[in-house]
């Protein structure tokens, strides 16, 4: 191996080693959560900001978490309790809704080309 | 794989009349065809042997058959490798079945664009066979995922494989790299024809 044939080896180790650090930030798409009471946007959350929020809504307080990059309704009134079923959600155009509290939460971003909606 | 033919370099074309009175035109192979020939026949048998390993991820594969593309370049210039590399794609794909099928064109794609790399690097003063081969081996995987993303799977994630495809790239291309450079110190100094550089 030559000087050039090892210098050659090493860029190509530092380029591959800089797109694993480029291509693989977490995420990518839908980084943040819009939150709606009744069809108006009160508060838009980051993801990467772990806590907890308390959303007012009709006929209550919708209690989210966000930790690891997903957001979950944590307690909502309402008889069904469907929003809090729904477990953490995190891809981008996902949502749950908390029907009789009128509280939507969907991540933003664009949605990627693999599902184009998700029902439980 | 001692190279010995006889240095006749007869004309190139002559014409010959069979009965009918139609006139052939007889191509006669001078050295450079024959050399081109059974090169390329060495690096499509590597080929078609190599189809048999068991790949951890599509696109990813040894590229054995490279170690003869980079060696027909130190020896026999650009033009000669060239005409191996797309000889093997096109008859590999031909024996495995696999021609004109997206996995053909994908290994034609790498193969082009490998060949590409090496007319540049080729000029790069103190290069040796490992550092050809490595770029070798980084364009031709650049090349096949650039044509796998554009035309068979153009999905946004799609770029997140580009890093582990390229490690192996390196990997294999500095692999090849060695085994190349010590084939090519095996190899007698007269293999090399003199009136061939790879700066050609």
């Amino acid at each position: 191996m030559t000087r050039v044939d090892a210098g050659l080896l090493l860029g190509a180790i530092l380029l591959v080693a800089s797109l694993y650090s480029l291509l693989w930030q977490p995420g990518g798409a839908g980084r943040e959560a819009r939150v709606s009471v009744g069809g108006e946007v009160v508060t838009t959350l980051n993801l990467d900001r772990d806590g907890e929020h308390a959303i007012a809504g009709h006929l209550g307080t919708t209690r989210l978490q966000v930790a690891d990059g997903r957001i979950r309704v944590v307690e909502s009134p309402g008889a069904r309790q469907l929003c809090v079923r729904d477990g953490w959600i995190e891809g981008a155009g996902e949502s749950t809704v908390c029907l009789p509290n009128r509280v939507v939460v969907e991540i933003t971003g664009r949605p990627g080309h693999g599902l184009d909606g998700k029902t439980y | 794989m001692a190279w010995t033919e006889k240095r006749t370099d007869p004309p190139l074309a002559r014409e010959s009349t069979i009965d009918g009175g139609h006139v052939y035109r007889e191509i006669t192979p001078d050295r450079d065809d024959l050399r081109i020939a059974g090169l390329a026949a060495l690096a499509v048998a590597i080929h078609v042997a190599e189809t048999v390993v068991p790949s951890p991820m599509p696109g990813i594969r040894p590229g054995l058959a490279n170690i003869i593309v980079v060696t027909v370049l130190v020896l026999f210039g650009w033009r000669a490798a060239a005409w191996v590399a797309i000889l093997r794609v096109v008859a590999g794909g031909l024996l495995v079945g696999t021609f004109l099928s997206p996995t053909f064109m994908l290994s034609l794609a790498g193969a082009v664009s490998a060949v590409a790399a090496l007319g540049v690097a080729r000029w790069l003063p103190g290069i040796g066979p490992v550092g050809l081969s490595l770029l070798a081996s980084m364009a031709h995987m650049s090349g096949q995922f650039l044509l796998a993303w554009l035309w068979l799977v153009p999905h946004p994630a799609l770029p997140m494989l580009l890093p582990v495809l390229l490690t192996a790239a390196v990997a294999f291309g500095c692999l090849n790299g060695m085994i190349t450079a010590s084939l090519l110190r095996r190899l007698n100094q007269d293999t090399r024809d003199p009136r061939r550089s790879m700066h050609e």
